[in-house]
């Protein structure tokens, strides 16, 4: 384990000794494991030279690079480490603030990657290099100093890229949250936090969170969990809400999971799911406005004049992020609303009720009714947008079941 | 009209939402160690001492308004800043200096209390200590709101200062006049000096600190700004009036009858025979309040500045479990200077002199960070700095902290 500490200033030289600057950042991947992509050197010619990591040969000692680095830039997704993270205030879920970073701490196995970070008085010893010191004097006494250390897993990354270094909070305080704040909250971390959250509840309590789940969330968790475990909870969800999981989970593991259910539950999930498994895709529309999520309100606005004689309708603006896939929505009014200079990323809203082409149409017109939408988004499985179905298609193909 | 008149009651009304941080700040500025001096040098030079003040209420807006301004765009306080720009080193020998220096304040101040109850001719120590605890617990259990009730309420205090001048007729055009253009006395270098204290105790780097975390701790919106710049100014204006009265309360009464004192309580003594005891009990009364808000206000700025810097919850309205070293800190330099109070063998006033040294020291680092941060682009935006203001601070704090040093320099070697 390395400390950002202990890497800031360090030479940089090249394989063969040329002297290149010195180490004054890094850059990580803003995702679950934080990977440090790349380091930022200050060279003679420029203060802020990026250096692509797979062209750094050595990190221990000083830092060595490849005869022929390659100079890169900062993307999509990544943050600095020195600059947003390192010293920013730290704050718990309540939004009350705890501490600030003292330090950085890097794992360098198998790769570089952020393990967590560093929030104790040891932390902030390091920087004068009076570490050892205090340690020495502290075990006179019988005292053993230990790090106060926050892991990465700890840490919310989606608020990390609005400039907050906010925490998962502490399960006991979770049991006390209404259960659909409490899946909003938990759709923002990750699945094994999920899970880790999940089972610490009772079954009814862990039934009703994932009730609220969005359905992508549902399926994965059920996925992810052990049978006999996922049949208990199934058993204590709402039938409707169990019976578009199985639709979605493969078909062994359907099978099986309904076998292990209760009685009860199991005759009313057979009924639904007896009903209507006609898909989706019939009804999909594909007349649809998506942009790019770097785009600002003023060019969605325009875009809008440009080719909105085309549409029918257009209720609300997608937006995709450069892979094509989407990853918010904003209805128009909430585009008109905006400051025009504000980006799309800053003003959608990234939380987005989807199906997909082979989604049953019960499903779809349980959705739209439940979150009171008019449409829905229709996405492939690499979350690639390919059309929507509309509240009125819905409702005319159920009638007619 | 009728809307003339809606738009003022309005304006006004806005101003009353803002009305805090800039006033407060101000006042505080004139703390038991500033009434001292305006005391002691208007003994010696009469209205003459106050021959800056002009200057000096403009600086203090100023200075205070580009604080206020950097606060209500970022949202963070100055110290918020310094530790995101400049790294937890910075920070952290920033802190050390800091606490120092407040708590050298604090030690004024207490001292001034001190100095206040034993005015009333009663065993001082039981009441000190008294008034302390009930200070701590108030701070730590009143919210935000009812706590700026409080510091606005110690502001009355100083209205004792208003009637003191009024009690002593003074001729107002001529006293104008000696200010403006001093005649009566020899203006030698001693003057310079003394001048100089005047500006220094009056500008202050936990005045910096203090304005924009307590601007944060109200949680003022960007359109506020408008009246917030005017509150700020009017702060500055009120606090210089108000040492302008007191030197002319000292003026008309121990400076036209040669009376030289070396600190407050003896001044407020020597008023007794000259302007009579409604005039003693006026200006201790206005020495208790002004200690009592120093004392309540330099803590707190300390507070601040260490919840910023670490990052701990700080704020007013937290309460004492969340807020633990913050009220902690605000609790320490209480402790501490209560303490070496109770000890009545430390001379204090060597203390004061290196106080007002590092104070100076420590201005023109706060002026760096001020014109810094004021003008940085990313932080402000379009509300950054504009060159010449930025040229503006730094001469400013250029000459304030020269004088600063010099003055004390001067008071070293005795020149005084």
């Amino acid at each position: 384990m390395l400390y950002f500490s202990e890497l800031l200033n360090r030479k940089v030289v090249t394989e063969d000794n040329v002297y290149v600057g010195k180490l004054v950042d890094l850059i990580f991947k803003l995702s679950e494991t934080a990977e440090i992509a790349k380091a930022v050197v200050k060279t003679k010619l420029d203060p802020k030279t990026i250096v692509d990591i797979a062209d750094v040969v050595k990190i221990n000692g000083s830092i060595t690079l490849k005869k022929n680095y390659h100079a890169k830039e900062l993307e999509e997704n990544e943050l600095y480490l020195s600059k947003n993270l390192l010293d920013s205030q730290i704050i718990d879920i309540s939004g009350d603030k705890m501490v600030r970073v003292n330090d950085v701490a890097i794992q360098n196995q198998p790769y570089l990657y952020i393990a967590g970070v560093d929030i104790g008085l040891i932390g902030f010893l390091r920087w004068f290099g009076l570490e050892d010191l205090a340690n020495k004097i502290f075990n006179q006494y019988g005292i053993k100093l230990r790090s106060q250390f926050l892991s990465w897993g700890d840490i919310q990354t989606l608020e990390l890229s609005r400039g907050h270094v906010k925490i998962k909070t502490e399960q006991l305080k979770l049991q006390k949250i209404r259960p659909e704040d409490l899946a909003d909250y938990l759709e923002q971390t990750n699945m094994d936090n999920i899970g880790h959250v999940l089972r610490t509840f009772t079954l009814e309590h862990a039934g009703e969170v994932l009730n609220n789940l969005n359905l992508n969330y549902q399926v994965e968790f059920f996925k992810r969990t052990e049978l006999k475990e996922a049949a208990r909870f199934m058993s204590h969800m709402e039938p409707e809400e169990a019976a578009d999981i199985l639709v979605a989970l493969p078909k062994k593991k359907h099978e099986e999971m309904l076998e292990l259910l209760n009685e009860p539950i199991r005759k009313q999930i057979k009924h639904l799911l007896s009903i209507s498994v006609s898909p989706v895709g019939d009804i999909v529309s594909t007349e649809f406005l998506s942009v790019d999520s770097n785009s600002t309100a003023k060019e969605v606005i325009k875009l809008v004049k440009d080719v909105g004689s085309d549409f029918g309708e257009i209720l609300y603006v997608y937006f995709l992020n450069t892979e094509k896939q989407l990853v918010g929505v904003s209805s128009l009014r909430s585009v008109i609303l905006q400051n025009p200079e504000s980006p799309a990323y800053k003003f959608m809203r990234p939380q987005i009720e989807v199906a997909s082409l082979s989604t049953p149409v019960s499903v779809v017109w349980r959705k739209l009714l439940k979150y009171k939408y008019y449409v829905l988004p229709v996405v492939d499985k690499n979350r690639q947008m390919i059309g929507l179905v509309k509240l009125d298609d819905v409702s005319e193909l159920i009638n007619k079941i | 009209m009728k809307s003339f008149f809606y738009r003022w009651t309005r304006r006004f009304g806005i101003f009353f939402v803002v009305l805090g941080p800039g006033l407060i700040t101000a006042i505080a500025d004139n703390d038991a160690g500033g009434i001292a001096t305006y005391t002691v040098t208007a003994s010696m030079f009469g209205i003459a001492s106050q021959f800056l003040v002009i200057p000096t209420t403009f600086v203090l807006g100023f200075t205070q308004e580009i604080g206020a301004r950097i606060a209500v765009v970022t949202r963070k306080g100055l110290a918020d800043l310094i530790r995101e720009q400049y790294g937890i080193r910075i920070a952290a020998v920033v802190f050390l200096f800091y606490f120092v220096v407040n708590q050298g304040v604090v030690l004024q101040n207490i001292s001034g209390l001190k100095a206040s109850i034993r005015l009333l001719n009663i065993p001082w120590q039981l009441p000190l200590i008294l008034t302390c605890t009930v200070l701590v617990t108030t701070v730590v259990r009143f919210s935000y709101k009812s706590l700026q009730r409080i510091f606005l309420i110690l502001i009355f205090f100083y209205l004792s200062y208003v009637a003191v001048a009024w009690l002593t007729k003074p001729d107002w055009v001529s006293l104008f006049q000696e200010t403006v253009v001093p005649e009566k006395i020899t203006l030698g270098l001693n003057f310079w000096f003394s001048i100089i204290a005047v500006l220094g105790t009056t500008i202050t780097a936990w005045g910096q600190f203090f304005v924009s975390s307590y601007i944060n701790d109200k949680k003022l919106s960007i359109e506020q700004m408008k009246y917030e710049k005017y509150e700020i100014y009017f702060g500055a204006f009120l606090t210089n009036v108000i040492s302008y009265l007191i030197a002319v309360a000292v003026t008309q009464t121990l400076f036209n009858n040669h009376i030289v004192v070396s600190n407050a309580a003896s001044a407020a003594l020597a008023l007794k025979p000259l302007a009579g005891e409604g005039a003693f009990i006026l200006f201790s009364a206005g020495l208790f309040g002004a200690s009592l808000l120093g004392l309540t206000i330099i803590p707190l700025a300390t507070a601040y500045v260490f919840a910023e810097l670490f990052g701990f919850e700080g704020s007013l309205d937290t309460d004492f479990r969340k807020g633990r070293l913050f009220y902690l800190f605000f609790i320490l330099q209480i402790g501490i200077a209560l303490i070496i109070t109770l000890f009545p063998q430390v001379n204090l006033f060597d203390i004061t002199l290196y106080v007002d040294f590092l104070n100076g020291a420590m201005l023109p680092l706060i002026f760096f960070f001020l014109a810094k941060f004021g003008s940085d682009k990313d932080l402000m935006g379009k509300y950054a700095l504009s060159q010449p203001m930025k040229i503006t601070l730094y001469v400013v704090g250029f000459l304030i902290t020269s004088v600063v040093v010099l003055s004390t320099f001067g008071k070293i070697f005795g020149i005084n």
